[in-house]
């Protein structure tokens, strides 16, 4: 093929591609901008719904608080009344009222009068069964201890005599060790060669009388 | 059995023996003159030589001699006696005579020592054994006799 129209395709082809990276890059450029403003619509958006939010709450609280003091006030009014409603009624009958009070004393005074008196001969019996039961049981526990005491007592008289005659026994022991010692040592000392002959000789009759040789 | 044995009273005496009967034997093929005599003069106790020249009349038999005091102490019984103390000489030969009149004339000492058993004899022979040691009837004496003992001790007020 001709360079030459090798060289025009190559610059047609060129100036092509610049025309699309072109388009391209105006397609981007108008993208980002569109993100933009949705991006602010959005935080403009956000605001709003915070400050709504806010707005209902604030009402919401006004509006607890208010019911809250009237319900306070409905109170202190409704009790103010009843204290007055009953202040009345005490004025019109305090005499009656006083009558029934002092009856009511006389009456109680005797009731409680009989139910002392009662009370205390039940706890007197109470009482008396409760210290004879006591006494029956410290008993035993008084008998049984001194039972364990005096078995205590007879045990450990037991070990002490045992003991007593354990350490009397080793000490006779040791005693007769020491007098058996004494006596081997004196006797390795004091034996003539004639007395050792004397000795083997004897020995060597033993052994025949026993029949040792046989 | 030949004489010269009856002279012997141990065991050790009769290893050492031995080995001068060895040293007898060999001298007779030395190529020297008399050597027998020579081994006789200065490789054997004087008591050996003595006794060998007494009984071989003559030098020809010598080594048929000899071999026949060998095949005797094949035949040798031996006491094995454990003494307290280490005897004289003139006690061995005692003991020894002792023991060649009531047990045997083949029978020889074999003796230990153990100055622990004070005094008398421990005696094991074929088998059998018996302790007749001082040191064993002190231990019957103070085991059978302790209250005994005891009881002089509370005598005296030491218990």
């Amino acid at each position: 093929m001709n360079p030459e129209i090798i060289y025009l395709l190559a610059t047609l082809l060129t100036a092509l591609l610049g025309v699309a990276i072109g388009f391209v890059a105006i397609s981007y450029k108008s993208l980002f901008k569109k993100y933009d403003t949705l991006k602010k619509s959005y935080a403009e958006l956000e605001e709003k719904n915070r400050q709504e939010s806010q707005k209902i709450i604030e009402e919401a609280e006004e509006k607890s608080q208010s019911i809250v003091k009237s319900a306070e006030t409905l109170s202190q009014e409704l009790k103010a009344s009843l204290n007055q409603a009953f202040k009345n009624a005490m004025d019109l009958h305090s005499q009656s009222l006083g009558q029934i009070s002092d009856e009511y004393k006389k009456s109680a005074n005797s009731f409680t009068s009989n139910l002392s008196q009662e009370i205390k001969n039940s706890l007197s019996i109470e009482l008396e069964k409760m210290i004879a039961d006591l006494s029956r049981d410290l008993k035993e526990v008084v008998s049984s201890a001194a039972t364990d005491l005096n078995k205590s007592y007879v045990k450990a008289q037991e070990d002490v005599k045992a003991f007593r005659e354990n350490s009397y026994k080793k000490l006779e022991q040791e005693m007769v060790n020491i007098i058996k010692d004494t006596l081997e040592t004196s006797l390795k000392k004091s034996l003539t060669s004639s007395e050792h002959e004397e000795a083997i000789i004897e020995a060597l009759g033993e052994a025949k009388r026993t029949g040792l040789f046989n | 059995m030949t004489n010269i044995l009856s002279k012997i009273a141990t065991k050790k005496d009769l290893s050492l023996f031995k080995s001068e009967i060895e040293v007898l034997i060999s001298s007779l093929y030395k190529y020297q003159e008399d050597g027998l005599e020579n081994a006789l003069n200065n490789d054997v106790r004087s008591w050996v030589a003595e006794e060998i020249r007494k009984n071989l009349k003559n030098k020809k038999e010598a080594e048929e001699y000899f071999k026949s005091i060998i095949k005797d102490t094949e035949s040798i019984d031996f006491i094995n006696i454990t003494l307290a103390y280490e005897p004289s000489q003139s006690a061995l030969g005692r003991i020894s005579s002792w023991v060649k009149t009531n047990v045997g004339e083949k029978t020889l000492l074999d003796i230990e020592y153990d100055p622990n058993l004070l005094g008398g004899a421990k005696i094991a022979y074929k088998g059998k054994y018996l302790d007749a040691t001082l040191k064993k009837q002190i231990d019957i004496y103070f085991d059978t006799q302790r209250d005994v003992v005891v009881g002089k001790l509370k005598s005296y007020g030491v218990l």
